[in-house]
């Protein structure tokens, strides 16, 4: 027991982060009803962001400084590329955000160069040692954001003014509309709020491990936790995203030596299971569209 | 002024504009009016004398564009006429690009074949989840099944090779080897030109219009008593056995098959052709392959024309014309480059009086 312990703590610092992507996602999925393929990319535009801030701030300020301009970048995005698709077939959606993801792709490797880069900063120390087992500052970090952070935008939604507004639209536009909600404005804020989001995932990540073109490979995470959580369901993102960590972490554990290289499938294995079981996840509401 | 035009105007619709079909056997036709059938013939010839015009290497490219216009006829044969969506193209041209890679010389033409097939099979079970869910779940359970897949192509090493893949022996017809591109053209057209006539009849005819049916409104489609089932796995089946087919011939081509063929990015790029071609149109799959395929060969030449300084940054310059080549077509132009060449056509029939 003692020696999964670590396992189990490096699966909830991954699951966390998944969780925080994810959150962003799910929240614009929930609003929009768009699939945001591109949302890998969200997160290496914010990791970069993040790095450049970095060369000349200590981390936790570059961290911060990022932000507005991420949720500023997730504004251009709906303006430019989704909302002229809007009531556009699911396909075309799709297709425009995987476009999105494939242009950002390049434009950042224009920027930034293809090689892998580490920040100058690192953020405060917080790793301990609690009974024989050391817990990474790392880990502390992530779960420290990505907990309150979900568990806030949870409360949000349910209470607040803009949260009441969000569930508004995504329950029928056309009726927050003719009730004055100001919708495309606050559909701008929740692209921004995801893209926010992702940044925080990525500068995170970056801190940990350096940044580099790869790190968009966490994006397509996304799909097996916002599908494992429920499409529609916020809690369910932060939630799902924990236990494909732990799920992810016992699988290296224990798998790895029997089925070599399956860590890397086992999320999609999971979303066939759950699509086949439980289509609508664990949290998400019921009413899925049948064929 | 208006004379001449109207004289020109008249002179062109008789020449281009199609007549009016009055029969079903009319409406099925490859070609309906007799400088249709003319062009038909000669673009058919001008096919088979390909290798006498061409040097290798564009002879090559024109190869690669012809198999990347088979399977990407078998993707619009699904998302543009049944509106199902795949974004696991790639990993049915893996299936069948495997399959082939056990038939080769002369067994090539029935691996060939055989990959089809079993790629049809694989398309078969992945319809199955688009019988209960649609639209976005179903593009994520066929990014699921592209990444199994990969899986399975990269650690199958029995049956796959592995990492490594699989190097093969050039096909062979009564003995003769079919080792170069002008040669395997022969082959690539065996196969290409009656699955493009299928398709082409098919889009026209009753299981077609089912398809487009399920694809417009699947509910209504269902009251009109179009069968569901039948029509998605059939659409399922018929998109792989396309893709199968192509990997099989893709296989040729390379003489080797190793798991790096067939990446997400490659179903992606297949889904870019549907949508730079024109969703659901035989002319479409040719045009989106030819602009999506030419891309990276355009750049490259670009690249040999303004030093080698810039070949670091290439790849990337790809990325963005490909991201913004699909967004430009979705966001301009929905109907792809044949919604525009019918546009132009339009534009010249009536000019210089567009009303």
């Amino acid at each position: 027991m003692p020696d999964l312990l670590p396992y189990l703590i490096g699966g909830l610092a991954n699951g966390a982060l998944y969780g925080l992507l994810a959150l962003g996602f799910v929240l614009v999925y929930r609003a929009t009803s768009v699939v945001n393929f591109a949302i890998g990319e969200f997160l290496l535009v914010g990791a970069y962001l993040t790095y450049t801030f970095a060369l000349f701030l200590p981390l936790p300020l570059a961290i911060l400084a990022a932000l507005p301009l991420a949720f500023l970048f997730g504004l251009l995005v709906e303006r430019g590329f989704v909302r002229p698709l809007l009531g556009r077939s699911v396909v075309a959606v799709i297709m425009a955000t995987i476009g999105l993801a494939a242009a950002l792709d390049g434009v950042v490797q224009l920027l930034w160069g293809p090689d892998l880069k580490y920040l100058s900063g690192s953020l405060p120390n917080l790793g301990f040692q609690a009974g024989g087992i050391f817990v990474s500052s790392r880990a502390v970090w992530n779960l420290l954001l990505a907990l309150p952070l979900g568990l806030g935008l949870l409360f949000a939604l349910r209470r607040s003014r803009y949260g009441i507004l969000v569930r508004a639209i995504s329950e029928r536009e056309v009726a927050a509309l003719a009730l004055g909600i100001p919708t495309a404005r606050i559909l701008a804020g929740v692209w921004g709020i995801s893209a926010l989001l992702a940044t925080l995932a990525g500068a995170l990540l970056a801190a940990a491990s350096g940044v580099g073109p790869n790190l968009v490979f966490l994006g397509l995470k996304v799909f097996p936790v916002a599908i494992l959580g429920g499409l529609d369901s916020v809690g369910g993102a932060l939630l799902a995203g924990l236990i494909l960590g732990v799920l992810e972490a016992l699988s290296q554990r224990y798998l790895e030596p029997l089925l070599p290289g399956f860590t890397e499938a086992l999320p999609f294995v999971v979303v066939l299971l759950v699509l086949l079981v439980r289509p609508y996840g664990l949290l998400g509401e019921r009413q899925i569209e049948r064929a | 002024m208006y004379p001449l035009s109207k004289q020109l105007t008249d002179a062109f619709s008789r020449r281009f504009a199609r007549a009016v079909r009055e029969t079903y056997r009319e409406d099925e036709a490859y070609a309906s009016t007799p400088l249709g059938r003319l062009a038909l013939g000669v673009f058919l010839l001008f096919l088979v004398l390909l290798p006498f015009l061409l040097s290798p290497y564009p002879m090559y490219v024109a190869t690669l564009v012809a198999i990347g216009a088979l399977s990407a006829l078998g993707l619009h044969l699904l998302v543009g006429g049944a509106g199902q969506i795949s974004l696991g193209h790639a990993a049915f041209m893996g299936v069948g690009a495997y399959t082939a890679s056990h038939l080769y010389g002369p067994l090539a033409f029935l691996g060939i074949l055989l990959g089809g097939g079993i790629a049809a099979l694989l398309g078969l079970v992945l319809g199955l989840p688009s019988l209960r869910i649609k639209g976005v779940y179903l593009a994520i359970a066929t990014l699921a099944f592209q990444f199994l897949a990969d899986y399975v192509f990269k650690n199958w090493e029995g049956v796959t090779g592995g990492i490594r893949g699989r190097t093969l022996p050039p096909a062979e017809l009564f003995g003769l080897a079919l080792d170069t591109p002008e040669k395997l053209w022969y082959l690539v057209l065996f196969f290409t030109l009656p699955l493009f006539f299928y398709g082409k009849r098919l889009l026209m005819t009753r299981a077609g219009r089912a398809f487009m049916a399920v694809r417009d409104n699947d509910l209504s489609a269902r009251v009109a008593g179009v069968d569901l089932v039948r029509v998605k796995l059939m659409a399922f089946a018929l998109s792989a056995f396309y893709a199968g087919v192509a990997g099989g011939l893709l296989t040729q081509l390379y003489k080797a098959v190793t798991p790096e063929y067939f990446p997400l990015t490659v179903s992606i790029q297949y889904l870019a052709m549907v949508i730079v071609g024109g969703a659901g149109t035989v002319l479409g799959a040719v045009l989106g392959a030819f602009f999506v395929l030419l891309i990276p060969e355009v750049l490259n030449s670009l690249v040999g024309a303004l030093g080698p300084q810039y070949a670091a940054t290439l790849a990337a310059w790809r990325n963005v014309a490909f991201g913004l080549l699909i967004l430009a077509f979705l966001i301009l132009e929905p109907l792809g480059l044949v919604g525009l060449w019918g546009r132009m056509r339009n534009y010249f029939r009536t000019w210089p009086l567009p009303y």
